[in-house]
């Protein structure tokens, strides 16, 4: 039987299947924090709501940050002994903010208001899906304009390019 | 609800000061290029303000026309854009979308008020100037068309406070930055959609004309100037 012929398709195939991988997985790598913060831990142990420390969610074009204060309201007097927290409690006492690194950046041209999503209902997993069993954050969809328009399109919002991209 | 949104300058009252211009500058990261730029006819000014002389030297008058983009019903910009990066959008607006635009510049070829500025450069902004940019618009990279939005954010801003509180755009809610900071007062900005609106009944005024109407752009921007001469 006649072997049949070379085909270069398949081992490129694979290249590309492979590369396409990693660059998903590199997506997907933990932005190195000043602190050790474990989202399950709050999250899903503790069951706090998103909302609590992110709160400006549902009011601001932006999702913020907790600030210390924020985080010393309970680490006053939980675990306070946890190394963790000790570095919490040295960013209070100093009077700094802690220096977050940022994992998740939405492109200049993009305008993105948080309040919609968080008013319409969505809910955060959606987009940020494994953050409740998550260390530090990791954003393991990535964004693109095609994920947007899949969901604007199926809850017949508005798809006007100047809605987003001005 | 549907907007007609629409601009009207009343050039008896434009003294020709160039505040809206700055305005403009300001609140829409519009770059300063210097003077060896401007030299080539690259200022990047989304409003600029035409001086013209009326009548002979010594009763030589100066007239002012503040030229934003006309927001045209008819553009003939859209018309030749290849990537449809500029096209109507619901309001009536003339849309222009910098992400999806290639930098070809037949829009600007074909804008009879010359109003569609280029990207010749990435444009930095010096520390501490880059503190001033608006975090609400793009700021535009190399080889992007850009051009006047009626302040697009300024829209998008008032439209997301009125559905938050479940009402209709209020009439003089939304305001562009040059009609803001027209000192003497010389520019409108509202709906036509809005038959009670301010601008509606100022669009009823005899004084009115719209730049170069023969060419059938039907412009959103419309002036009012009191004309001179037999029969007026």
């Amino acid at each position: 039987m006649a072997r049949r012929p070379f085909n270069a398709a398949i081992p490129l195939a694979c290249l590309a299947l492979t590369l396409f991988l990693s660059a998903g997985a590199a997506f997907a790598e933990t932005v190195p924090q000043p602190i050790a913060f474990c989202h399950k831990i709050h999250v899903t142990d503790y069951k706090l709501n998103c909302r609590f420390c992110h709160s400006s969610t549902n009011k601001s074009q932006y999702a913020n940050l907790p600030s210390v204060e924020k985080c010393m309201m309970c680490h006053r007097s939980i675990a306070t002994d946890k190394p963790e927290v000790k570095k919490v409690a040295q960013y209070w006492n100093g009077k700094k903010p802690i220096p977050w690194n940022k994992v998740i950046d939405v492109p200049n041209h993009v305008y993105f208001p948080h309040k919609k999503m968080v008013n319409a209902g969505i809910p955060c997993l959606t987009c940020h899906p494994g953050m409740d069993q998550a260390g530090t954050a990791v954003q393991k969809l990535e964004f693109g304009m095609g994920m947007c328009m899949e969901c604007h399109r199926k809850k017949k919002v508005t798809i006007d390019c100047w809605k987003c991209h001005y | 609800m549907k907007h007609t949104w629409a601009m009207a300058i009343d050039l008896d009252r434009c003294t020709g000061c160039g505040a809206c211009v700055v305005a403009c500058n300001a609140e829409n990261n519009i770059p300063v290029i210097g003077e060896a730029e401007a030299g080539k006819n690259r200022l990047m000014h989304w409003i600029r303000v035409n001086r013209y002389w009326e009548g002979e030297y010594p009763e030589a008058q100066a007239v002012y026309l503040p030229i934003p983009c006309m927001q045209c019903e008819r553009a003939p910009c859209e018309l030749v854009c290849p990537v449809y990066a500029t096209y109507h959008n619901e309001d009536g607006l003339n849309a222009m979308v910098y992400n999806r635009c290639i930098g070809t510049r037949y829009c600007a070829n074909n804008c009879p008020y010359s109003v569609r500025v280029f990207n010749w450069y990435d444009y930095k902004w010096e520390k501490p100037l880059d503190e001033q940019l608006s975090p609400d618009l793009t700021v535009r990279s190399r080889g992007v068309m850009e051009k006047c939005t009626f302040c697009i954010q300024r829209i998008r801003r008032a439209k997301e406070t009125a559905a938050e509180e479940g009402r209709e755009i209020r009439d003089g809610e939304v305001v562009p930055a040059c009609v803001q900071t027209c000192p003497p007062g010389a520019m409108l900005f509202g709906d036509l959609a809005d038959p009670h609106s301010e601008i509606t009944r100022k669009l009823k005024d005899p004084r009115r004309f719209r730049l170069m109407e023969h060419l059938g752009t039907e412009p959103r921007v419309v002036y009012l100037k009191r004309q001179k001469g037999a029969g007026r």
